[in-house]
């Protein structure tokens, strides 16, 4: 009996301190101006607004922005998998000649700050005359998320155990029956976990689309977060909604992931 | 042993490696190329190749050594809390109690925030006039603080914003880790009377160790990358204190336009996080 009472006051701890922010950050975008400077700080809205929400889509461009992340953050999401789930296979199980230097230098790739790279990025697109496309941020966010992928999966494909492929290959199964039918859904956890930071990492990415996209033709709701951050004041109100906009799409997808919707997509496209 | 090794199977790399390639090696090379010059924009062309002179001149600079420091001490701060508390958290989840899936969902919800409006919603929450956290310290008799203008407590709160935000992301991988782990092994070893920290340690670790080794790993590239939350809730300041390597590089590079000490700086950086990273790759390869 101490142990579930134990048990639950953890949770309960951990879970106020996780969510603290995010209900200040939702109550924060139902506030008028006035609200958020009161002292001392109230915690909720004398009165509710939904401007905050409205006026994005009525005054600003939201809705494109929108649309842009979405397609963004699917196309990558479903292209990492399909490019690193084999790579990674074979990291974890094949031994080759410079296979540690290269997973390292796959590694390395993510090691340099973003800022430093967005800058050789920039004139590379404009040379390509890609600049301010989806496309080109498609192409980048793709390129960046590969060696993460590569590592994660490899990591997960490492913890099972070789006899049951080995079997499986004795039994005369192909090495693309190998992969769909055994490593996958073995490894599903550690699919969904990759395909749900991939997304995360795109969906809220702010320094590759702010040197890349100039108009709202490719900009992403990260940017589209920083338009609030005006000269005199940061616009609190504004700002936590969008937030609060951003966030239903991300929930839904690491929702879809853990039901493992996304394993209905590897399997459909992965027949080697 | 798997024998059958057809050659074209290494094709399956192709395009991971192309990819890579293509779009992340020219950025990488330019930027070295840059670290070799003497490239400040506040000064007009030609710029001077002056080989390693940046490297040499920002090893032995004081900046670099107390940027490295905060860096590290940042790492150290967030890394323990992410990992040991994110571990902790997904053995908890692990178990089966009603409301689970809620609960996970609910864990991961700081990592789906955006890390710029994480840094905003922080920055707010430790306003000294307008936070709430200073409210709450009034309301139970403390002493309001001043998170984010005293240098020592500046540290602490980023690192308490970047472990808010990152927690779940060890809690993701480790989480899904233990869901792979096979249950009839666990039931074996209680029925040979195995205690819950016998099975914790000898079935529990060693089954887990990839994903664990992997987790330690990302995380402590990424906390040498750490830019957006720093910037917005501190600036690096105040004076400097909660200066990271990538908000450093970021004003060397941006304001005052010193693009190749800049370069040289990133480069340093990368070889860093390499350094201390390489062990642990070596350590987790080694079957």
């Amino acid at each position: 009996m101490g142990k579930k009472v134990a048990f639950y006051i953890i949770i309960g701890v951990a879970l106020s301190l996780v969510l603290l922010p995010i209900v200040w950050l939702v109550l924060t975008s139902f506030k008028t101006k006035a609200d958020i400077f009161a002292v001392p700080p109230q915690w909720l809205p004398s009165k509710i607004v939904l401007k905050n929400y409205t006026e994005q889509f009525t005054e600003g461009p939201v809705f494109r922005v929108f649309i842009n992340s979405v397609v963004i953050a699917v196309v990558t999401v479903v292209s990492v998998i399909i490019i690193a789930t084999p790579a990674a296979y074979i990291f974890a199980r094949y031994r080759f000649r410079g296979e540690l230097p290269i997973l390292i230098l796959i590694l390395v790739m993510r090691m340099i700050p973003v800022i430093s790279i967005v800058i050789p990025l920039f004139i590379v697109f404009s040379r390509l005359g890609l600049l301010d496309t989806c496309v080109a941020l498609i192409i980048i966010q793709i390129a960046c998320k590969i060696p993460l992928a590569i590592w994660i999966l490899k990591g997960f494909f490492s913890t099972i155990p070789k006899e049951i492929e080995e079997c499986a290959m004795l039994d005369g199964c192909s090495l693309g029956g190998v992969l769909t039918r055994i490593i996958l859904p073995l490894a599903k956890p550690g699919i969904a976990a990759s395909a749900v930071i991939a997304f995360i990492y795109t969906w809220n990415d702010l320094l590759i689309t702010l040197a890349i996209s100039a108009t709202v033709a490719s900009r992403t709701l990260p940017v589209q977060l920083t338009q609030f951050v005006m000269e005199f004041r940061v616009v609190w109100e504004r700002m936590c909604a969008l937030g609060v906009i951003m966030l239903i799409p991300a929930v839904v997808f690491v929702f879809l992931a853990e039901k493992g919707l996304l394993k209905g997509l590897l399997l459909g496209s992965i027949k080697e | 042993m798997i024998s059958k090794r057809k050659p074209y199977t290494y094709f399956l790399l192709l395009p991971a490696l192309v990819t890579i390639g293509l779009i992340l090696l020219y950025p990488l090379a330019s930027a070295f190329k840059l670290s070799l010059f003497k490239y400040n924009l506040s000064y007009p062309p030609p710029y001077a190749f002056i080989g390693f002179r940046n490297y040499i001149k920002i090893l032995t600079s004081d900046i670099f050594r107390a940027v490295f420091k905060q860096n590290v001490l940042f790492a150290i701060g967030a890394f323990s809390i992410e990992f040991l508390g994110g571990f902790g958290i997904a053995l908890l989840l692990n178990l089966k109690f009603k409301g689970r899936k809620i609960f996970r969902m609910i864990f991961l919800l700081p990592m789906l925030v955006a890390p710029v409006l994480v840094g905003f919603n922080w920055r707010w929450l430790l306003n000294t006039d307008y936070g709430l956290i200073n409210q709450i310290l009034i309301g139970i008799g403390l002493e309001p603080k001043l998170w984010l203008a005293d240098a020592e407590l500046a540290m602490f709160s980023i690192i308490i914003a970047d472990a808010w935000q990152y927690t779940p992301f060890c809690i993701l991988l480790l989480l899904s880790g233990l869901q792979t782990l096979p249950s009839p092994l666990y039931e074996a070893a209680s029925i040979d009377g195995a205690s819950v920290w016998q099975r914790f340690v000898h079935l529990t670790l060693p089954l887990l160790r990839p994903i664990i080794f992997l987790t330690i790993i990302l995380r402590i590239v990424d906390l040498f990358r750490v830019f957006d939350i720093v910037y917005i809730m501190t600036q690096g300041g105040p004076g400097g204190s909660t200066d990271l390597l990538p908000t450093y590089i970021y004003r060397i590079t941006f304001r005052e336009l010193r693009f190749g000490y800049g370069a040289a700086f990133s480069y340093i950086g990368l070889f860093i996080s390499l350094l201390l990273v390489l062990p642990l790759i070596l350590r987790m390869e080694r079957q």
